[in-house]
């Protein structure tokens, strides 16, 4: 699977605290790689490094040939950030907010036009609710629409941090079914969640983080036969314990 | 067990009072403190000591110090020389009147010659001349009304101009105080003679200095018709800036908060763009709001003056002072304008930027509150061109200044001072935008919160900012 993101010893600190410490880890073209790990281990701040909405201290990302430090507006062009918890602008309507995000985001009526039609088709489980104000929407709404305006412009790269969180099992179910879905149309996903049994349904491969540093890449399926776990939660309690252990010896 | 109001008590206490909150707090208080220090020294600068002749009971002269207020002293030209003008000089400071005798006898050179007057090696300005006509002793004692000239110093347009505008007018009712006593002694059991003639036998024919120039006009009437005219710009000024830094700050935090920013600032467009779209949004709401409360505005002044209530040849007597209201006065004023309300929007860009909460943001948005207001109120009650060097400087430095007293610099040609502050405007402006860019374009606008979180395990309410550690 030829390479859509690389990220080599990738550090970040804020002030003195060091929040990523030296990451690396490579991103197939069509491919769901995820991250996972506990609150406070990283992902996020990894995630809005590769978004560009922070820079690194040390290291590097490639996406494609593009270096993301050096041409983050080149990088922009490629992918799509859906942040955890994030929001829209509550006085537009569902609709309204999808055709202003084509527009920020496209360079053409067409694209624009194109973009909104995936977009609502996406989120077609809306229904007419798409023609209301965002203030109204429920969480799931919300969510169900965001994914919608993240993916709309088909990015090569669409980078989305906790993308169930808050939503219920349904509705959950209904994320991670069309994540899922989104490599058909040749798009990589990267994700974060520290819900492993989510990953462990939608994830290509997974990265097991904590504390600023990447413990184990691999399949799901790899790192469970690794560890001789029944599940990726056992999988990062026994990979943490083992990297620390072999620290302290 | 606690009492449960007292568990609320000290959450809401603890939410209210924050280092965020604190700040403007500590900035205010230091604002206040340096005015207070600085009002005194104003009033102060206020009085002068002169040597005055004092003539005991026993009838015996001799000279003593006594101090009088600036405001008090006119210039004095006596052209009558006679009993009754001297007897006016010798007895207006009983009045509180402190006549000064200029060099020269001519009034309107005795009108510059005083603006600079040399009073014991202090120099200080006198902004009133009353002059004596001849014949004023042969027309009292004929039981004629006497008309003395008397001339009004403008140099600014605030209520401390007023003060001094009005010194000559209140002269000549010192004048007639004076003359009363003497003329009731000489007509008092005539009742052919008015009673009225007693009371006011002089009356002013008012003159006034403004721009090295003399018109024939009441000083009084030339400060008001500015006032009334001009008065509604500082408070235009107060009220656009307020909103503004309100609409621009809570714009970028409403973003910050609505978690809207990071999808917003993630798309494939230029940064600047966000940046100017909000920037240039905010300017023109500003800019409608000064429209609409300027046409509202003129409607009520025009309302409450009930007409023309300015004599024939007023305007032609403003033109010669350059006291008008064309294109070019207008455009001037409004680029200042313009200037400030970027100036207000930059700073409390910037703010909006580094804070993470509405509330937050009320409490930051305070002190530019406050150095709106500070020129404000100083423009209204003195002219900011007196306040000794240091404080001079120090509310010049308040960009806001040069606009409240752009009206009064053109008025008074200051044009040095005019540029200058559009320039300073412009400047401040362009280094605190370039600052906005820079965050902007840099990932501050995300890490700073990071930076400045509590750190676990440390005591409440102390974060760090680099190697440094508040709280």
């Amino acid at each position: 699977m030829p390479k859509l993101l690389e990220i080599k010893n990738v550090k970040k600190s804020y002030g003195k605290k060091e929040a990523v410490k030296g990451i690396s880890f490579e991103v197939g073209e069509g491919e769901i790689f995820a991250l996972i790990g506990p609150n406070g281990a990283g992902k996020t701040t990894t995630l809005r490094m590769i978004s560009t909405l922070i820079e690194i201290n040390d290291g590097q990302i490639l996406l494609g040939d593009i270096d993301v430090k050096k041409n983050p507006a080149k990088a922009r062009e490629l992918l799509t950030y859906l942040p955890d918890e994030a929001g829209a602008y509550k006085n537009m309507t569902g609709i309204n907010y999808l055709k202003f995000m084509a527009e920020l985001c496209t360079n053409s009526a067409e694209e624009q036009k194109k973009s909104v039609d995936y977009a609502v088709s996406v989120c077609s489980s809306l229904g007419d609710a798409i023609y209301d104000k965002i203030k109204t929407y429920s969480k799931g709404m919300m969510r169900k629409l965001l994914i919608a305006r993240a993916v709309m412009t088909r990015p090569k790269l669409a980078i989305l941090d906790e993308p169930t969180s808050g939503l219920d099992i349904i509705n959950g179910l209904e994320v991670r079914n069309f994540i899922k879905s989104l490599t058909e149309t040749g798009m990589s996903v990267l994700l974060s969640s520290h819900n492993m049994l989510e990953i462990d349904y939608v994830s290509d491969r997974v990265a097991i983080i904590d504390k600023g540093i990447i413990y184990a890449i691999g399949t799901p399926k790899e790192l469970k036969e690794k560890y001789e776990a029944q599940n990726l939660e056992e999988v990062f309690v026994k990979c943490v314990k083992e990297v620390e252990g072999s620290r302290e010896e | 067990m606690k009492n449960k109001f007292f568990v609320i008590f000290k959450k809401e206490l603890k939410d209210l009072i924050t280092v965020q909150t604190l700040f403007p707090l500590v900035l205010i208080f230091v604002l206040f403190y340096f005015l207070g220090n600085m009002m005194p020294s104003l009033i102060s600068d206020d009085t002068v000591t002169i040597q005055s002749e004092q003539t005991d009971q026993s009838g015996q002269t001799s000279e003593v110090e006594i101090t009088v207020s600036k405001n008090s002293m006119i210039g004095f030209i006596d052209y009558d020389k006679s009993e009754l003008s001297d007897y006016i000089y010798v007895n207006l400071p009983t009045r509180g009147i402190t006549p000064i005798i200029p060099k020269s006898s001519n009034p309107e050179e005795a009108m510059t010659e005083l603006e600079t007057y040399n009073l014991n090696g202090e120099e200080i300005k006198i902004q009133s001349l009353i002059v004596i006509p001849e014949g004023l002793d042969a027309k009292l004692r004929a039981g004629e009304y006497v008309s003395i000239d008397a001339y009004s110093s403008i140099d600014s347009f605030g209520l401390t101009s007023m003060i001094a505008g009005a010194s000559a007018q209140t002269a000549i009712g010192s004048i007639n105080s004076v003359l009363t006593r003497e003329l009731f002694d000489l007509y008092g059991g005539d009742p052919s003679i008015d009673i009225n003639y007693i009371n006011y036998p002089v009356y002013s024919n008012d003159y006034t200095y403004l721009n090295s120039k003399t018109e024939k006009v009441n000083a009084t009437m030339v400060l008001s018709y500015v006032s009334s005219q001009t008065m509604f710009i500082p408070i235009i000024i107060m009220l656009i800036l307020m909103m503004a830094s309100q609409m621009i700050a809570g714009s970028i935090v409403n973003e910050k908060t609505d978690k809207t920013l990071e999808t917003l600032m993630t798309a494939p467009m230029n940064r600047m763009s966000v940046l100017l779209a909000k920037v240039l949004a905010a300017a023109i709401y500003a800019i409608i709001y000064a429209v609409v409360f300027s046409i509202s505005n003129n409607n009520f002044m025009g309302s409450m003056a009930g007409g023309d209530i300015y004599p024939e040849g007023f305007a032609a007597t403003l033109e010669t002072f350059g006291i008008t209201f064309n294109i070019t006065t207008l455009a001037i004023v409004g680029v200042q304008l313009f200037l400030s309300v970027l100036c207000g929007l930059a700073i409390s860009l910037l703010i909006g930027m580094m804070i993470e909460d509405i509330k937050s943001l009320q409490a930051y948005l305070i002190p530019i509150i406050f150095a709106v207001m500070i020129p404000y109120f100083l423009s209204m009650f003195l002219d900011i061109n007196t306040l000794p060097l240091i404080a001079k400087i120090l509310v010049y430095a308040i960009p806001f200044t040069h606009t409240y007293t752009a009206f009064t610099n053109i008025f008074v040609q200051n044009y040095t001072l005019l540029i200058f502050g559009a320039i300073y405007q412009a400047i401040f402006v362009a280094i605190l935008l370039t600052v906005a860019v820079r965050i902007f374009n840099s990932d501050k606008l995300f890490t700073l919160g990071q930076i400045m979180k509590k750190k676990p395990g440390k005591k409440n309410g102390s974060f760090s900012i680099g190697k440094w550690r508040i709280g």
